[in-house]
């Protein structure tokens, strides 16, 4: 050191793991940090924006538009992006710990949560994680093939996420060409025989998760018509007792139920107060059993839906990181403000978790960049109180990585992918379009 | 479609929206905030949290506030698209009809 000024300057790096939302937006205030010189970010997938890239519908173009402020920030010159790493496999977290002084974890929650009624695991019944995933392109659903040539399919779930599925099955392919959805899964869609989408919702209408924004929609698509039972929306709307949401949710459904029957193509039909008890079929799903909650003028009922393909999308959870701590009934890692517990002796820890991992599934995007805002406060804290030296174990991360053979996508290589997205979408007249096979992806990326 | 701000907020502008945009699209005038509609993504993150119900998606509009949109709409084409709102400040401006409202207090 040859001058004060130098030894000045912040030498901390942190790693964060997961570059989907949560981890993206802790970055973004690592590096208002002062004493923060920078951040890696590990990301299993060689993609960055996580579910904003692979769990938003690719139709909804406008929320997938935040990837431009997501860029801006993995962008920096202080951020080191290391895609297709995966943590726990091409590198672990006692080599992580030894070389940074704090660790994020943010690696959300897409996978989904179990259902368990008989005959959940006949061929045809899926989850809608899966679902979501296959037609978003992701690299894991690249052996996912979905049987569209039947007439009928049942949704359970009554959040966005079984909206979307809804919608992406009702829509005409010709409104979806325009997306960045893969070829082969456009072409499934495109010879969907799709008429009856049957959405089941295990509460009452007043009670569904949905959001006004993405129920309206469902009823504004051409050549659908939507079917309710009016008595299931015959609650009296209370301002005193329901929630905006709630207020708005009624109003839409309430006109639904009141638009009289016309010819359309396809028809989303919506079951509320019903769960289902059982999937029907011997090798191939055949049709649901569902049941109706009782009301006052009658008792529960029982009825068969006809279905070729049924999708769970009853939620996410996360898949556990190896070696770090994890509440199995939560489906979180155990955690203060972000501060993975238990922490050590002085009251301080040097893991910390953000986003869905954190907190469990829900909230919306912006839900998770105030949710990062705790976690990196809590974070700078425990590195104010940390007066070691920063960690310089040899051999670095570039060495270990280098040594294992593990192809690293940087910052450049992904947006040679990117790139590479375009051009493919230049022939269907699309802004871009994924392509999920590994290989081909690494050698846009790679060269 | 785009979230829009509306009476509610002038003279208040308690800005606990700010925090929650992912895009930084919510902007600071004189007397209210103004959510950028090219900005916007759709999200809904800011809309739960105003305590004062100021904030609503374009088609959930009355009659009363309709104005607003215009009023969103007419404010940025005059400011552009600064493409977030942490490093602008705008806080010495308003939307004519913005200007014009009666003060809080009054109403």
């Amino acid at each position: 050191m040859t001058s004060g000024q130098v030894m000045d300057q912040p030498s901390t790096r942190v790693a964060v793991i997961g570059a989907g939302p949560a981890g993206v937006y802790s970055v973004q205030r690592l590096l208002k940090a002062e004493q923060v010189a920078g951040v890696d970010v590990f990301e299993r997938l060689a993609t960055p924006y996580g579910l904003v890239r692979y769990g938003v519908a690719p139709d909804h173009g406008r929320t997938r538009s935040v990837t431009r402020t997501l860029a801006k920030i993995l962008g920096d010159p202080r951020v080191r992006y290391y895609g297709n790493v995966e943590f726990g496999k091409d590198i672990s977290r006692q080599e992580l710990l030894c070389r940074y002084k704090a660790v994020l974890y943010a690696t959300g929650a897409s996978v989904d949560r179990p259902l368990d009624i008989p005959g959940v695991e006949i061929s045809g019944s899926h989850g809608g994680a899966r679902f979501v995933a296959w037609y978003n392109g992701h690299p894991d659903s690249l052996r996912d093939k979905f049987d569209l040539s039947i007439r009928s399919v049942v949704v359970i779930g009554g959040g966005n996420v079984a909206l979307d599925i809804a919608r992406i099955l009702a829509r005409r392919p010709t409104e979806l060409r325009g997306t960045d959805m893969p070829d082969p899964v456009l072409q499934t869609l495109e010879n969907s025989a799709v008429e009856d989408i049957h959405l089941v919702v295990r509460g009452p209408a007043e009670r569904a998760k949905f959001t006004p924004v993405e129920l309206r929609e469902l009823g504004e698509m051409d050549g659908v018509q939507i079917r309710l039972a009016p008595e299931d929306v015959a609650v009296d709307p209370d301002p005193e007792l329901h929630g905006k949401d709630t207020l708005r949710n009624l109003e839409i459904l309430k006109g639904w139920a009141a638009r009289g029957r016309v010819s359309a193509p396809r028809t989303i039909h919506l079951h509320f107060s019903t769960r289902p008890i059982r999937v029907l079929g011997a090798e191939r799903v055949e049709g649901v059993v569902l049941r109706r909650s009782a009301t006052p003028d009658r008792g529960d009922e029982e009825f068969t839906v006809d279905a070729g393909l049924v999708l769970r999308a009853i939620g996410y959870r996360p898949t556990r990181l190896r070696e770090v701590p994890y509440d199995e009934d939560r489906g979180v890692v155990p955690n203060v403000a972000g501060r993975v517990t238990p922490v050590n002796d002085a009251g301080l820890a040097r893991e910390f978790v953000a986003g869905w991992l954190k907190r469990g599934p829900s909230g919306v995007i912006g839900t998770n960049r105030f949710d990062a805002v705790e976690t990196v406060t809590t974070l700078l804290d425990d590195l104010a109180g940390d007066t070691s030296e920063p960690p310089t174990l040899l051999p670095s991360v570039d060495q270990l990585l280098a040594a294992r053979n593990v192809q690293v996508v940087d910052w450049e290589a992904w947006l040679r992918l990117e790139a590479w997205e375009r051009d493919l979408g230049g022939d269907r007249g699309a802004e871009s379009v994924k392509c999920c096979d590994p290989t081909s992806m690494l050698r846009a990326a790679l060269g | 479609m785009t979230f829009v701000v509306t009476q509610a907020c002038v003279d208040v502008k308690d800005r606990s929206c700010v925090n929650q945009c992912p895009v930084d699209c919510i902007y600071e005038g004189a007397r209210m905030l103004y959510i950028h509609p090219d900005e916007c993504i759709d999200c809904g993150a800011c809309e739960p949290v105003c305590p004062q119900d100021a904030i609503y998606y374009e088609a959930d509009l009355r009659e009363q506030n309709s104005v607003f949109s215009t009023v969103a709409q007419e404010f940025f084409a005059e400011v552009g698209s600064p493409g977030g709102s942490a490093d602008v400040d705008l806080s010495d401006r308003d939307h004519p009809v913005v200007k014009t409202l009666p003060s809080a207090a009054a109403r």
